[in-house]
């Protein structure tokens, strides 16, 4: 496998790395809401 | 003085959902500059294929003198609504629900299509480096990367904005200075080889407007960040003036350089015409600043892309044109969080489909259709507020002149858009067609009209007649 094909994965890791960090702020924020309307 | 009616309304809107006040006049350069700099890179070679090298100069200067005057009455209207939203802020004031909807709807879609695009560049560019690189990686990694530092704050994102933006620029006057141009025995440009006039005369021109947007396409977006600025009077006409300046120059150099240094039966149809002026110099480091610049360029726009359509999509949902979901702030960021992460799908998604020059036509043609809302709305905002009756951060000079040559200019890009992508026209106006139905037939029944307007009761004085 060459070093441009592990980079491939590097950045597939590194974007799942990223949506996690949105996602999972994402969801804090907006359980945090519903628990303040409640 | 007499003002429109529900106040309390407006206190309420202003005191639950504001944005941070952060951005000084270089962050409105470089958002700017940072969203249209790409268009040096790529895309406005094909005024060539359309108008040969002097009809693509022609609309170089032309396009430019479209986008002076709109940056000049689009800066006075700016100055005076200091919320997110620019044209679509305008729209809300001066031309009612329907417009604001469907100029909110064009912004959108102009800088969500432009984000996809650039991110499916940055994807297409790397793959150059080696063969075992794939597009689609890149691509997505390029997007949540510029959603997650959207997300975490626009005083960091335009902080990188302007080193992107900086550093691409630079790499075009080092490309101008390798070629030695000052030195007549030594200078590569060989403009009189290289060119090839004016091949399909006057019409070829009108052809050539359209890409002819590509150098200046976005520099309006200055005015979606006007809730954000400290001093909105002060930031807004310095940061968009100085970023048109720094484009108009940044076009005549590309140009300049581009056309000197590879043949324009090559330039009509390259990809990255600035990297392939870099590889016809024959410089190792040159030929490596260009590609860095373009990548660099095509983040910074996409940066700005996605700050600008989140902006348009936060400020539709605040005045109840959109479901009221996306107008949450985040609470420690403060940013338009939701609208954020409900456009990244659809950028992406834009950009899987990998039809490049059909995402940008959609873009440009959105464009446009704000423009020329924008100029009417012009006559309107004098006729309404006359100069005098409220504070202006700045006046525009020359009135009406400047809104009758965007109107021209306008008219005549998309005349000639007709004869290369009429099918795209065509299906431009039946999508707007069909949101205005929903609009009309079932969204306007939830506007709240009282807020709808209540963000700028407390400030704007009802107009005479009105």
């Amino acid at each position: 496998m060459s070093f441009w094909s592990v980079m491939n994965y590097v950045a597939w890791g590194l974007s799942a790395v990223l949506a996690y960090l949105i996602f999972s702020d994402f969801i804090r924020v907006e359980l945090g809401r519903t628990r303040k309307e409640d | 003085m007499d003002h429109l009616p529900d106040l309390n309304a407006s206190k309420e809107v202003s005191s639950s959902s504001h944005l941070s006040k952060v951005l000084g006049p270089m962050h409105i350069w470089a958002l700017g500059v940072g969203i249209v700099l790409v268009g040096q890179f790529m895309g406005w070679n094909f005024t060539i294929a359309k108008g040969g090298s002097l009809g693509s100069i022609i609309a170089c200067w032309v396009i430019g003198i479209l986008y002076i005057s709109l940056i000049m009455f689009n800066t006075e209207m700016g100055s005076v609504m200091p919320e997110a939203g620019g044209q679509y802020s305008m729209a809300k004031y001066l031309l009612g629900p329907l417009a604001a909807f469907n100029i909110g709807m064009m912004l959108v879609f102009e800088y969500v299509m432009l984000a996809a695009a650039d991110s499916l560049v940055v994807g297409e560019i790397l793959k150059t480096i080696s063969p075992d690189i794939q597009a689609l990686p890149y691509i997505i990694l390029s997007i949540l990367f510029l959603t997650w530092l959207n997300y975490r704050g626009v005083h960091a994102t335009l902080n990188l904005n302007i080193v992107l933006t900086g550093v691409a620029f630079i790499t075009i006057i080092i490309l101008l200075f390798s070629t030695k141009f000052y030195s007549p025995s030594e200078s590569m440009i060989k403009l009189s080889e290289m060119t090839n006039g004016l091949p399909y005369g006057w019409i070829g021109i009108l052809g050539a407007f359209q890409f002819g947007c590509w150098f200046y396409l976005g520099i309006e977006g200055t005015a979606l960040a006007a809730e954000e600025c400290r001093s909105t009077g002060r930031s807004l006409p310095v940061g968009a003036v100085v970023g048109l300046l720094t484009l108009i120059i940044g076009a005549t150099i590309t140009w300049f350089v581009s056309s000197g240094l590879v043949p324009a039966d090559l330039l009509g149809v390259s990809t990255y015409p600035l990297f392939d002026a870099a590889v016809a110099t024959g410089k190792p480091i040159v030929i490596q600043l260009l590609f860095v610049g373009t990548i660099l360029a095509c983040l910074a726009s996409a940066n700005g892309c996605i700050a600008d359509s989140s902006r348009a999509w936060y400020s539709m949902s605040r005045d109840t044109l959109i479901p009221e979901a996306f107008s949450a702030i985040h609470p420690k960021y403060k940013t338009p969080y939701r609208a954020i992460v409900f456009l990244m799908p659809i950028s992406i998604a834009f950009g899987f489909t990998g039809l490049l020059d059909q995402v940008i036509t959609f873009s440009i043609l959105s464009a446009l259709l704000v423009y020329l809302l924008t100029a009417y709305m012009m006559f309107k905002f004098r006729r309404m507020y006359p100069i005098g009756s409220i504070d202006r951060g700045y006046i525009a000079p020359w009135h009406p002149f400047p809104a009758l040559i965007v109107i021209v200019l306008s008219a005549a890009t998309l005349f000639g858009m007709y004869f290369g992508y009429w099918t795209n026209l065509l299906a431009g106006f039946a999508f707007y067609l069909l949101a205005s139905l929903w609009f009309v037939l079932h969204r306007s029944r939830s506007l709240d009209m009282s807020r709808f307007i209540a963000h700028g009761a407390s400030y704007w004085p009802r107009p005479k007649g009105y």
